[in-house]
């Protein structure tokens, strides 16, 4: 009887496992438009032993990843992107709305074949030293000893740990421990890869390889869903992004259509002395127009992230409805009639 | 024969665990339908029976490669975690333990008890605790620090995660318990032989039977010899090893006593129980002897000199392991009326065997009748004939056999149907020769294949042939023990008198011990790790401790409460009873408010009964007192009980722990 005990503090993940015999490869074949992941009205609270909410982290989330994009989810700490990645994987159980990931719901297990995980931090066994953890989790994707060995030498030569591969992973640095922890999330070749935060901890050259593979893994024709504070890194890799803010969908667009602003030009070219600029704001005034200001490029996505947080403080509740999600759930519905 | 009383039937044992097991899930099932109506309404129970499948399909589709790569993991993770570290106290405990259990006072039998007992109870105790805790953290440490989280991201199942885990903590366990087990064995060996100063065997010298003695004492070792019919030889020496540098010859031949006398001490006992009874001074049979005033005593007594007898039945005595002869062992306890000089001697005994004869009679419409309606015919010598509701009918012999009989109101009588009296005829009786007994000592009776007897209605001598002429046709022997002394009584149990087949060697009793210490690891690595998947690692750890313990020790005591044995009601009507200073044996009056308590009394015992039927009952696996007394391990009293409790309680632990890793967030709160 102390079972029932225990489930009752959880909710009982509603949603179905899809059956074996219902269309397991659907999802990933190139001619449907089918959303890598599709998110709707998802809601996660927090409670605690006794069932009481203590946290809003979610609320009424909506969003899909396409296949073959790199998908950055934004916001400041606790804005919930970590736990938006523990529900697609079926680590949480959501409060309310309804996730499809690969054609899947979140609890199945069966979608964990073409998913690699890179949690926020790496939760590894730390007896193991890197061959015997990726070795460990080559087993878990039922792979052959021969395959296994190929793949392991592979994934620790790709993150730069042929040197320290017989050390246990205890005696790691932050960011050795970062490299393996991202060895183990590709060891499976995965089509949709979801990476929490995977550049902290990393050196600059770290960093770079990091965004070289994320890139690469999107040429490859991966899907890759990756939350980062790293606003450089977002913008230069990321196709698309959405802002979370407590919880809540706050902006969601291809990067370039969110950072362009349509009703200003601006300007750069290599230096030019005084003359040159005067000339040039003749020419600007000739034409209608005013000089605002110019001056030197920023980050500009850092910019949006600040506004979008700023406006959010000011004006709560103002939420982003993507125009393809409608309030009302008729996906659930479908879901619900297999 | 062999020395199984009641064989252990694994059919109906299945049939029975079926049974439990489908209650147990049914009600599960209720359970959650409940819960799941709270928490998602109407549609909460549909929610369940989706759930219901999951399981099986989890555990048809389970891949070894995954199970045996988190056993591996989990093993790596106890060795790294120092969990060997209990070898070094094991090896402590060791060599210290000698200085303890030492005891040249001591006789020898009660020093290998207590060398057998210190090992298999040291081995239990050591390693108990290191895999409960083992078991109940493993998992719980895992969520605690998110580990689990980049496995249950891969396609690992949740029925692999829970048996890979139990898989690695019984390999590591087993490991553990081997090692010990065999250090264990070399330690009692080299213990007892160390110990074995003086011994006295009868070896046998080309032919001729030889009595060495030896003595080994601080002043020096002493040997006697003597061969036949010669005069004894005594031979001294400062030292053994100056006996063996000066008469090598003698050297071996005390060297062979010696490894007889060992043989001895440590053996594996075959004994065959029979089943008892007893006949009174009247000549009627009765369950108990005589009560010499202890109502607690194990043993009941047969008066000296009377018509007492006690009497056993032994089953199985076919020819196959008869034709060669028996050995009885027995050993009796004297309460002596009057004390004085002769209290130095010994007690006169006897046996005899009795050929009998069980049967019960049937009418034509095949109705049992009872023996004392039946008298034979008198038209044919062979038939019978009973009278039935005042109608006499034709009735024929049916042979029962032993273990279906019981003696209850001085008569024998079916143990199925008590109204049913079985005819007793005795058919041979053939009295050995009586002998003195030793109180403590262990009596040796050989039967020989022929038997010699005096016999008093003839006043001749006989011979009888004892699996043909003694044994009856269902192979069934009975003895019959009378004391020959008046004024003596003489205790009886069960378990005082037993056929003794050739022994097993003493390893072989060990390993089985050590096999039951290794089920009920395992039963713990289970019940552990199940606990551990809805519990965190301090409260499986006492959910699993507390079963033990109730499984253990208080297992009679719930047998009894929820027997209704225990006087003084329920728990709350007891404790109103010491409360108010009511005596146990009065009645409490008659109100709304003592029903009350007797209606919740009656509802704690329900919960005690579910208890009792949940917790595995753990005395099962404790053998260690049938190889510390020198016997062997019975198969259907020990072994077959233990390997079916642990493999019963796997399946519905499974069960749980499935669904409780997969209905539960494996976010560390
Ligand atoms: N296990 C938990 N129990 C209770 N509340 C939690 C738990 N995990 C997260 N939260 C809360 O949920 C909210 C969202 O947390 P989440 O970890 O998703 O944020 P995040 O966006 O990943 O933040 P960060 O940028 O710091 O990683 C926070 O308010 C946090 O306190
Ligand atoms: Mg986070």
């Amino acid at each position: 009887m102390d079972t029932n005990e225990a489930v009752n503090n959880e909710t009982m993940p509603e949603s179905d496992e899809t059956p074996e015999t219902a269309e397991v490869d659907t999802p990933a074949a190139p001619d449907s438009d089918e959303p890598v992941i599709k998110i709707r009205n998802l809601s996660k609270i927090y409670r605690d032993f006794w069932g009481r909410p203590k946290v809003q982290a979610l609320n009424s989330l909506s969003l899909d990843v396409q296949k073959g994009e790199v998908f950055g989810l934004l916001g400041p700490n606790g804005s919930g992107k970590t736990t938006t990645m523990k529900l697609l994987l079926g680590l949480l159980f959501p409060s309310g709305g309804d996730i499809t990931i690969l054609g899947e719901t979140a609890t199945n297990v069966e979608k964990n074949e073409r998913i690699g995980y890179l949690p926020e931090e790496s939760y590894l066994y730390r007896f193991l030293n890197a061959g015997e953890t990726l070795d460990f989790y080559g087993r878990l994707f039922n792979m052959s000893k021969a395959d296994r060995r190929e793949r392991v030498d592979r994934y620790i030569e790709m993150v730069g740990l042929t040197h320290a591969r017989h050390r246990q992973l205890k005696e790691y640095s932050k960011g050795m421990t970062r490299r393996i922890g991202l060895a183990q999330a590709l060891i499976n070749d995965p089509d949709l890869v979801l990476l929490d935060e995977p550049t902290t901890g990393l050196d600059p050259l770290g960093t770079r390889d990091m965004k070289d593979l994320i890139l690469k893994l999107r040429d490859d024709g991966k899907t890759v869903v990756m939350c980062s504070h790293l606003l450089a890194d977002v913008q230069d890799v990321c196709d698309r992004i959405a802002i979370l803010y407590e919880g809540e969908l706050k902006q969601l667009g291809r990067v370039e259509d969110l950072l362009t602003e349509q009703g200003r030009t601006r300007l750069m070219t290599s230096r030019l002395d005084d003359a040159a600029m005067a000339e040039i704001r003749e020419v600007i005034e000739r034409h209608g127009a005013s000089v605002e200001t110019i001056d030197h490029p920023t980050s500009t996505l850092e910019e949006l992230f600040l506004r979008t947080v700023e406006e959010s403080r000011e004006r709560p509740g103002r939420r982003f409805v993507p125009e393809d999600a409608p309030a009302s759930d008729e996906e659930p519905a479908a879901n619900e009639s297999e | 024969m062999s020395i199984e009383t009641q064989p252990f039937d694994f059919l109906v044992a299945t049939g029975q665990w079926a049974f439990a097991v489908t209650a147990f899930l049914v009600l599960l099932i209720c359970g959650a339908s409940g819960l799941a109506m709270m928490t998602h309404g109407v549609t909460g129970p549909l929610l369940v029976f989706r759930w219901i499948p999951r399981f099986p399909a989890d555990l048809l589709q389970l891949s070894p490669r995954r199970v045996f790569a988190i056993a591996q993991l989990t093993f790596r993770e106890a060795i790294r975690r120092k969990a060997l570290v209990v070898f070094g106290m094991f090896a402590l405990l060791f060599m210290f333990g000698s200085w303890f259990l030492d005891n040249p006072n001591e006789r020898m039998e009660l020093q290998v008890k207590n060398y057998i007992s210190f090992v298999l109870t040291a081995i239990t105790w050591l390693l108990l605790p290191v895999v409960l805790l083992l078991s109940c953290w493993g998992l719980p440490e895992d969520i605690r620090n998110r580990s689990l989280h980049t496995v249950v991201t891969k396609p690992a199942r949740k029925t692999e995660i829970v048996i890979g885990r139990m898989l690695g903590f019984s390999t590591l366990m087993t490991i553990l318990v081997v090692v010990m087990g065999l250090t264990g064995y070399v330690w009692i060996d080299r213990e007892v032989a160390f110990n074995l100063t003086v011994y006295s065997e009868t070896i046998d010298v080309d032919g001729q039977e030889t009595l060495v003695e030896y003595v080994d004492e601080d002043e020096g070792v002493t040997v006697r010899v003597t061969a036949g019919d010669e005069p004894t030889q005594v031979t001294a020496a400062t030292s053994r090893t100056a006996l063996r540098q000066e008469n090598p010859d003698l050297y071996a031949l005390t060297e062979r006593a010696r490894i007889q006398a060992l043989g001895r001490h440590l053996v594996a006992k075959r004994p065959v129980l029979g089943t008892i009874s007893f006949k009174g001074d009247d000549g009627k049979p009765t369950e108990r002897g005589v009560n010499t005033g202890d109502i607690w005593e194990y043993r009941t007594y047969i008066a000296g000199g009377t018509n007492w007898r006690a009497i056993w039945d032994f089953e199985n005595v076919r020819s196959e392991v008869a034709a060669d002869g028996l050995v009885l062992e027995s050993s009796f306890e004297a309460f002596r009326t009057h004390k004085g000089d002769d209290i130095q001697e010994s007690l006169l005994l006897q046996f005899s065997l009795v050929k009998v004869r069980r049967s019960v009679f049937r009418d034509a419409n095949n109705n049992v009748v009872s023996a004392t309606a039946v008298r034979k015919s008198r038209d044919d010598e062979n038939a019978f004939e009973a009278t039935v509701d005042g109608e006499s009918v034709a009735v024929s012999r049916f042979p029962v056999a032993a273990h279906d009989v019981e003696v209850r109101n001085n008569s024998y009588v079916l143990i199925d149907d008590p109204e049913i009296v079985v005819l007793i005829e005795e058919e041979i009786r053939a009295p050995l020769s009586s002998f003195n007994i030793s109180e403590f000592g262990e009596n040796i009776t050989v039967l020989k294949p022929q038997i010699t007897f005096y016999d008093q209605e003839s006043g001749e001598r006989k011979q009888l042939d004892l699996v043909n002429d003694l044994v009856n046709d269902q192979g069934e022997l009975r003895v019959e023990v009378a004391c020959l002394d008046s004024g003596q009584y003489l205790g009886m149990a069960q378990r005082d008198l037993f056929v003794r087949l050739p022994s097993s060697s003493f390893a072989v009793g060990y390993s089985k011990a050590i096999c039951g210490v290794w089920m009920m690891l395992g039963l713990i690595v289970v019940l552990g790790v199940t606990a551990s998947c809805f519990l965190k690692g301090p409260i499986a750890s006492l959910l699993t401790f507390v079963m033990l313990l109730v499984g253990q020790g208080f297992m009679p005591f719930l047998e009894k409460i929820v027997g209704g044995e225990v006087e003084g009601g329920g728990p709350l009507e007891s404790i109103i009873r010491i409360v108010r200073q009511i005596n146990v044996t009065d009645q409490l009056p008659e109100n709304t408010f003592y029903s009350t308590i007797k209606g919740i009394d009656g509802f704690l015992n329900q919960g005690l009964f579910i208890v009792k039927n949940i917790v595995p009952d753990f005395r099962n696996f404790q053998m260690d007192t049938y190889v510390a007394n020198g016997f062997d391990v019975p198969w259907s009293q020990a072994m077959a009980p233990s390997i079916g409790i642990t493999l019963a309680y796997l399946v519905p632990c499974l069960v749980v722990a499935y669904y409780s890793l997969s209905l539960r967030e494996l976010e560390h709160k």
